[in-house]
């Protein structure tokens, strides 16, 4: 990638009646760990589709509302859409959630080629009514501005 | 006598904001529609006066679900609420269309101003102006 993709995700935005997102300053680092294959968690994917292809899947605990989680991750991967567009002019779109199941984030990690194995990770804390989840993000990406696409 | 609203969104819980906003100003919300060919479906049984769009949706696109509606009653209200806020799908949804276009996440108050510019009796005018003082502010 000839850009740095986190620079397109978003600090921080309202989450309707629902308190704030923000970006976890330390998660700049990128996760220390990768659990988005553990048990309790849900794992939600957003296809990106267009002048950069790839992934956006967010990870939450399973036991939250997933349909709002849903919407979250849909405002996220849509949020990284409108900015590149804005700033370097990209044609992206995304597709509806999509739950994954732990066989299926296997499925679609074996489905990456190997140079698109490195995502972009990052933590978002959602804080809402004294209480704070975190969503795990990854981004997986590959540029395709000027080949040419559906 | 209330105006009626259909509300068409692939998600559930975005459904439900809209329903519980839209009911507690006096709207009366006659259905509810997770995907574009469903909304088509749903328009033509409940002849809503007014219907929200969200525009990435599977199967039938919310962009390609106003230009059905429209195309079947030339009088349809439709308004799209998105989080997409790309220009090209703004103008793609006002070629089709709709009368008005705000971003996700969205407030009560946003969605109420944008409901009542969509009840109209004229089509509302989306500027690009008028769009980015609509957009949510995020950092």
């Amino acid at each position: 990638m000839s850009f740095d993709l986190s620079l397109a995700l978003p600090e921080r935005f309202p989450f309707f009646h629902l308190g704030e997102v923000a970006l976890e300053l330390d998660s700049r680092q990128g996760l220390a760990d990768d659990d988005a294959a553990a048990e309790d968690r849900a794992r939600i994917a957003f296809r990106l589709l267009g002048e950069l292809e790839g992934w956006l899947v967010i990870a939450v605990d399973a036991a939250v509302d997933l349909s709002m989680y849903s919407e979250l991750g849909n405002i996220l991967a849509s949020q990284l859409a409108n900015r590149l567009h804005r700033d370097q002019g990209r044609e992206i779109m995304i597709s509806p959630p999509e739950p994954l199941d732990p066989e299926r984030w296997e499925s679609l990690l074996a489905s990456l080629p190997e140079e698109d194995r490195a995502p972009v990770r990052r933590r978002y804390l959602h804080a809402h009514d004294g209480r704070v989840v975190p969503v795990d993000t990854w981004i997986f990406a590959r540029d395709r501005k000027g080949v040419g696409h559906a | 006598m209330a105006k009626t609203i259909l509300v068409v969104d692939d998600v559930a819980f975005v459904r439900k904001t809209l329903r519980d906003i839209l009911t507690q100003a006096h709207y009366q919300v006659v259905g509810e529609a997770s995907d574009g060919a469903e909304a088509v479906e749903l328009f033509n049984k409940l002849r809503p006066d007014l219907v929200t769009m969200d525009i990435v949706m599977p199967n039938v696109s919310g962009i390609e679900a106003t230009r059905r509606i429209l195309k079947q009653d030339k009088s349809a209200r439709v308004v799209i609420i998105s989080a997409m806020g790309q220009e090209n799908l703004v103008m793609e949804a006002i070629n089709v269309g709709a009368r008005d276009y705000i971003l996700k996440p969205f407030s009560a108050n946003d969605v109420l101003k944008c409901v009542e510019r969509g009840l109209l009796d004229e089509a509302a005018s989306i500027s690009r102006g008028s769009l980015q003082s609509r957009e949510p502010k995020l950092g």
